[in-house]
């Protein structure tokens, strides 16, 4: 668990750079500046990032992989590591909870509450 | 309303209503209304910003690569240059003025990019593919987000297309779908007009089980 504290003390060396004008943005609705991800640079964040984006998926349910990622960047870095057929690696695991988020919306969609 | 079908949702959520999600299919219509009472007081959460913008849930928005936000492939071929101009109007506005670019030194070549593009030498391709990966891996900015809001790619977004396309008391609780795309617009997405304290007390009069809370609260 100290491996882990230190692993991700190290890892919130801030992916904003402050000179890049790119890094100062502006949220759409309320102004807010949107900072990167503290576990961005990780390498099972890293790793999950290109894998995915090598994947042949819609452009839809690309971003929601990426989307979850960050959502459960710190879960992520904390699982343990599974040797082959042990249990489900990280990139599994991350499809699961994503599907299981998109079901979930998707349900609530589908419901039709007031056009049924 | 249909009660069946949405008790069903929150049932599948998790939401403790009284009949497993299997059975609302066939219960009788006594019992949905014995679960709605149920889901009613248990009702689902969205979070609504400080602008009154609702989102499916309460997490922090990070700084993403176009790329990432989008759902973009990097590009490596002159084929994949004509889909990602396609599919995002920015870069093809950026295909257009390089376009412009080689044709003022050489009025000879093709009037619209298009054929500029298929005809083009080895050379420039490359150098195309090269622009628009890095145009990829750009932080995304304002219009990046608004457009994966449009698309639904954002929690935002989803809340957009819910409340646009599938709720019906739009009205009555006072929200606002702000869905124009019109790039001098503010924001995009499904608004709360009324306040917190206010749709909530209108969703709780109106028997709706449905619930707002204050995002990042």
């Amino acid at each position: 668990m100290h491996g882990l504290e230190t692993l991700t003390r190290l890892n919130r060396e801030p992916f904003v750079v402050d000179d890049n004008p790119l890094n100062h943005l502006v949220r759409d609705a309320d102004g807010n500046s949107v900072p990167g991800h503290p576990l961005r640079d990780h390498p099972r964040i890293l790793r999950l990032r290109a894998v995915i984006s090598g994947m042949g998926l819609n452009g839809f349910f690309k971003s929601h992989l990426y989307d979850s990622l960050y959502r459960y960047a710190d879960q992520i870095v904390a699982r343990p590591a599974y040797l082959y057929g042990e249990g489900p690696d990280n990139l599994e695991a991350l499809q699961q909870v994503s599907l299981g988020d998109l079901w979930e919306r998707s349900l609530m969609r589908y419901s039709r509450l007031g056009k049924g | 309303m249909n009660r069946r079908q949405f008790l069903q949702s929150l049932a599948a959520l998790g939401y403790g209503i009284s009949l497993p999600a299997g059975a609302l299919a066939d219960a009788p219509e006594a019992a949905i209304e014995q679960a709605w009472e149920t889901a009613v007081g248990n009702p689902y959460t969205f979070y609504v910003d400080s602008k009154g913008v609702i989102s499916f849930s309460n997490d922090q928005l990070w700084a993403r690569p176009r790329a990432e936000l989008l759902g973009l492939f990097p590009v490596t071929s002159t084929g994949d240059l004509f889909d990602l101009a396609d599919e995002v109007g920015a870069f093809k506005s950026i295909l257009a003025e390089e376009h412009a670019r080689d044709r003022a030194r050489d009025p000879a070549i093709a009037a619209d990019w298009r054929s500029w593009l298929m005809a083009a030498r080895e050379d420039t391709v490359t150098g195309l593919i090269r622009r628009a990966n890095a145009w990829l891996e750009e932080i995304a900015a304002p219009a990046d987000w608004r457009l994966a809001h449009l698309k639904g790619y954002t929690d935002r977004g989803q809340a957009l297309v819910f409340f646009r396309d599938e709720f019906g008391f739009n009205d009555l609780l006072g929200i606002a779908i702000l869905a124009d795309g019109d790039p001098g617009s503010a924001f995009v997405g499904a608004r709360l007009q009324t306040g917190l304290d206010e749709a909530n007390l209108r969703a709780v009069a109106n028997r709706l089980p449905i619930h707002f809370a204050l995002w990042r609260c």
